[in-house]
Parts: structure tokens; C-alpha cells; sequence
């Protein structure tokens, strides 16, 4: 908001500082015009406090009457999946993704605590996870982080090269030795030797619950021979 | 014909094509069988119910969603809203969410389906601050809850 401080505590630049022993020796009129424009100021500055505080009580006042407020969780929720799935839908069409949230999923939980609940209730805004060769420790730490606030199923897509996948593999099972019952999704977009790696990394005795394995098409033109 | 009674008591007389649009209704004028009596519907005023009916009277034509709808179907689904709907959305923000809780209380899947896409849009490209100033939703966080968001923050691709 903008403050209108500005338009009115200007006054120095229109009186010319003409130094201390004017100040002093300044004649009384002056003395009281100068008295009666900080005052006028303080009491502006009062009123502008005055005004911010009541415009945040009404804002407070309308939140509990909102319209949004009376959309029940599972509504929210549904709000939240019509995100996901635009998500998803731009995120298909980029040529590579990040695997790291966006900053539109993670505004859902931003927002207030009810929001943030039932945004984080919302597997799907965020699962499948997708692990890739950039941003892989990062992305494995932030499914970490939403798993350990979590219930729901959820799902794992790695996009690697060969170099990249000791430790990421490693980094995973230790996730799923503890939230594995919970991957239902895997998907696996690395070259044979990769996942040769990935279930001698000892990962495929924490998933009993695996529904769906995808894997490939291997990519090629990620791995070095 | 069937007649519908709203809760500020208005009466609305439509055809059953249209009316059977919500699945609460089919299911109330299933259970009641041929009958003139009114079926009321305490959780709908008025004005949200003749938008509702404006929008099953436009798409009572439209196929039914198939019944056991994989959720991978639903994922793979366009977002995008028709024209139509977008200008019989174009409402107030306080008749949007009216039609949002109306086509869920009626069980009008489609509908519902346009609003929440309709907010999605509205969420879309806003940064938590900017949603509340739109939703006029207070901030409740704790200092250790945005000292946790802050840091969540540095796992966003595009912050």
C-alpha cells in the first residue's frame, strides 16, 4: 500500500535550512509555524496509523465471511488438483523439467495453515516426484520433507545419467526404506545399467506396494558409455 | 417437468433432461418416482439455482462422464474451460464460489469441475500474498511455520 507519507512530511524541502543560529534566533511566528506543522504531522501520521490498523481489522472482519472460507477441504482440494493437472499439462509440453516444485504448487502451502493442510493432503500437486540428473539431492530432499508430513501413496520418476546415479539411488533408499510401503508409481528413465544400480542399491525390498514399473525409454543421449 | 423449491423459497419449473444434470435430484426424483410435489433444496438460494439451471439447460445434451473414470484419464483431461463456460463463469467472486458449493452440494460433476478450474486459473501465477489480497485470507502462520516456508522456497524451480 502506498503511503502518503510522502505528500506530506515534505515541508523541509519548501523551508530552506538556513543553519542552527537561524533556527535559534528565529522570530516567534515562525517559532509557532514551525511548532504547528510538526504537530500537524504527528497527528497525520496518527491518522495514517489509524487507518492502516482499521483496514487490517476489516480485512481480518471479511476473512471468517470470505467466500473462499465457506468452500469446504475436499473442495479445496479438488481447486488444487484442476492446478495440478494444468501443472502437469505445461510441465509435459517443456522439452525438460527441473524436478523441483513450482513456485504454484508451493503458494497453494503458503498461503494460510488451512490451506497449507489441505494443499499438503493433496498428493496429487505433487506426486510424482520427478528426480532428475540436475536438481536430483534436492528434489529427493524435498519429497523427503512433504512424505514425513504425509499419508498418501505416492510416486517416483528418475530421469538420470549413469554418473549421477550412485548417489542419488543410495540417497532414495534410504527414503523408501522408511515411506517405500507408500510408492504405488515408478518410473525409471535410465539407461540398463542404471537400473541394474538401482535395485542392487537394496531399494526393491522396501516396495512392496508398487503397483506400476515404467521404465525407459533409455536415454541415450544422457549416458556417457 | 420437475419442480424445484429454493431456501429463500422460490419455486423453479424445469424440464427433468435439465434437472437430472444433478445427480442429488436424479437420485431424489428415483427414489420418489412419479410425483408432483416439489423437491426442495434447502442449500441453494435463488439466484445461485437460476445459474446453475442456465448452465445444466446448455449442456443437457452433453454426454455423461464415463461412470469409473481412471484418475490417470482424468490427469491426461485439457484443462481449458469452452468459451461458453468461461462467459458463464465471468461472475463475482462471491457467485463463483455460490456455484461452486451449489454444483457440489447437487452433485453436478462438470460444473464443478469449471469452477475449480476457473479458481485454478485465478491461483495460477500468484504468490501466496497476492491470493490472500484476492481471497482476503489472513496470514495465520507462526514465525517457525515461515521460517519453514522460507526455506521450502529454496526447493521451487522458478522462485
Amino acid at each position: 500500500m502506498s503511503s502518503p507519507e510522502s505528500d506530506w512530511s515534505t515541508h523541509s524541502e519548501f523551508t530552506p535550512v538556513f543553519g542552527e543560529r537561524w533556527k535559534e534566533a528565529a522570530p516567534e511566528n515562525e517559532i509557532r509555524l514551525r511548532d504547528a506543522i510538526e504537530k500537524t504531522e504527528k497527528d497525520i501520521k496518527e491518522l495514517y496509523d489509524l487507518l492502516e490498523k482499521q483496514k487490517e481489522e476489516l480485512f481480518v472482519a471479511r476473512a471468517r465471511q470470505a467466500p473462499i472460507a465457506r468452500v469446504p477441504d475436499d473442495v479445496l482440494g479438488l481447486v488444487f488438483e484442476a492446478l495440478a493437472k494444468h501443472l502437469n499439462s505445461t510441465r509435459n509440453k517443456a522439452t525438460s523439467s527441473s524436478g523441483l516444485s513450482t513456485a504454484d504448487q508451493l503458494a497453494c502451502a503458503q498461503v494460510c495453515s488451512r490451506w497449507r493442510r489441505v494443499a499438503f493432503d493433496t498428493s496429487a500437486l505433487w506426486s510424482p516426484f520427478v528426480i532428475n540428473r540436475d536438481t536430483g539431492m534436492l528434489a529427493l530432499e524435498f519429497a523427503a520433507f512433504l512424505l514425513a508430513r504425509t499419508s498418501w501413496p505416492f510416486g517416483l520418476e528418475f530421469t538420470l545419467t549413469c554418473d549421477k546415479i550412485g548417489d542419488l539411488f543410495k540417497r532414495s533408499a534410504a527414503m523408501l526404506s522408511r515411506y517405500g510401503s507408500r510408492l504405488t508409481f515408478l518410473s525409471l528413465k535410465v539407461c540398463k545399467y542404471g537400473i541394474h544400480k538401482f535395485f542392487a542399491a537394496g531399494i526393491g525390498a522396501h516396495i512392496p506396494n508398487l503397483q506400476y514399473l515404467k521404465y525407459g525409454p533409455e536415454p541415450k543421449e544422457l549416458c556417457q558409455p | 417437468m420437475v419442480t424445484l423449491t429454493t431456501s429463500d423459497n422460490e419455486t423453479f419449473t424445469v424440464d427433468k433432461k435439465v434437472a437430472e444434470k444433478s445427480v442429488l435430484i436424479k437420485n431424489m426424483l428415483e427414489d420418489v418416482g412419479e410425483s408432483d410435489q416439489a423437491i426442495p433444496l434447502p442449500n441453494v438460494t435463488a439466484s445461485v439455482l437460476k445459474k446453475v439451471l442456465e448452465w445444466c439447460e446448455h449442456h443437457k445434451d452433453d454426454p455423461a462422464p464415463p461412470e469409473n473414470e481412471d484418475k490417470d484419464d482424468t490427469r491426461k483431461r485439457t484443462t481449458d474451460i469452452s468459451e461458453w463456460d468461461q462467459k458463464f463463469i465471468a461472475v463475482d467472486q462471491e457467485m463463483l464460489f455460490e456455484i461452486i458449493l451449489a454444483a457440489n452440494y447437487l452433485d453436478i460433476k462438470a460444473l464443478l469441475d469449471v469452477g475449480c478450474k476457473t479458481v485454478a486459473n485465478m491461483i495460477k501465477g500468484k504468490s501466496p500474498e497476492e491470493i490472500r489480497k484476492l481471497f482476503n485470507i489472513v496470514n495465520d502462520f507462526t514465525p517457525e511455520e515461515e521460517a519453514q516456508i522460507k526455506k521450502e522456497n529454496e526447493w521451487a524451480e522458478d522462485r
